[in-house]
């Protein structure tokens, strides 16, 4: 049996989110990460998983862990801000 | 205070640095980064590089300048529609945008290596059936030869940011 190919494993994020809290637009977030604008629209859609560095660096940014950005399974829905931070 | 007099190389870089972070940034070529913008470049560019040897070919030594004047105004079109993301070093290119390189120079070689041995394979075909005593004498005159040279410098510095422009979904 062969190994299945890298890019069917999805990547979720949850960088919008954590962004908009933090008052950052793409571009605002992409300089200070060092990335385009535009791969951090494919961050938020979950179309490119990041380098462990990079989602070190988004997530110390943002000020949450890493796990709480990225996830390889769906992420709950938090329906309110205490959710959110209940689930920390 | 005296100002330091950059070198021949620190200037080159400093361009290509300045080239490289408009490039990235400019939302005045966006027109040209729609999936079905990039498509028409992508095929005024195929047509341009079966154009050049034809033009070599069959037109003046001027004219054929001229036509490949023109393929290099499309294959300015052709960079700018995928934010020269295939010939940028690697100093200018974030990781993801490194990853897509990376991956349409190997799709791009692929596509190279078949065409070069189809090119091959073609011309020992043609050996094998018109050789005398395993010895063939073949007249080029400077259009063929021109003819020849552009179709795979064409090829060469194209197929790259072709692939990016076919692969690449409708982002700008």
């Amino acid at each position: 049996m062969g190994r299945k190919p890298k890019s069917e494993d999805p990547v979720f994020s949850r960088i919008e989110e954590h962004r908009a809290r933090a008052g950052l637009s793409r571009q605002q977030l992409a300089d200070a990460v060092g990335v385009h604008y535009q791969t951090v629209g494919y961050l938020e859609r979950g179309e490119y998983a990041p380098s462990l560095a990079l989602a070190l660096r988004i997530a110390q940014l943002v000020g949450v862990p890493v796990e709480q950005l990225f996830s390889l399974t769906p992420f709950a829905e938090a329906t309110t801000d205490s959710d959110v931070e209940e689930s920390v | 205070m005296t100002m330091k007099k950059l070198s021949s190389r620190e200037r080159n870089e400093r361009a290509v640095a300045e080239m490289a972070d408009t490039v990235m940034r400019d939302t005045k070529w966006d027109w040209m980064r729609t999936r079905r913008a990039r498509l028409t470049i992508v095929g005024v560019m195929i047509v341009m590089l079966i154009a050049i040897p034809v033009a070599w070919l069959t037109l003046p030594s001027l004219a054929a300048l001229g036509v490949v004047a023109l393929a290099a105004v499309v294959w300015w079109a052709l960079r700018m529609s995928v934010r020269v993301v295939a010939d940028l070093p690697d100093e200018y290119l974030d990781e993801r945008q490194a990853r897509v390189r990376d991956r349409a120079y190997l799709e791009a070689y692929r596509w190279f290596a078949s065409i070069t041995l189809l090119a091959a394979t073609l011309t020992l075909v043609w050996f094998v059936a018109t050789s005398e005593n395993d010895l063939v004498t073949v007249d080029i005159t400077w259009a063929g030869a021109m003819a020849v040279f552009w179709t795979f410098e064409g090829l060469a510095l194209t197929l790259p940011s072709i692939v990016i422009a076919l692969r690449e979904p409708d982002r700008t």
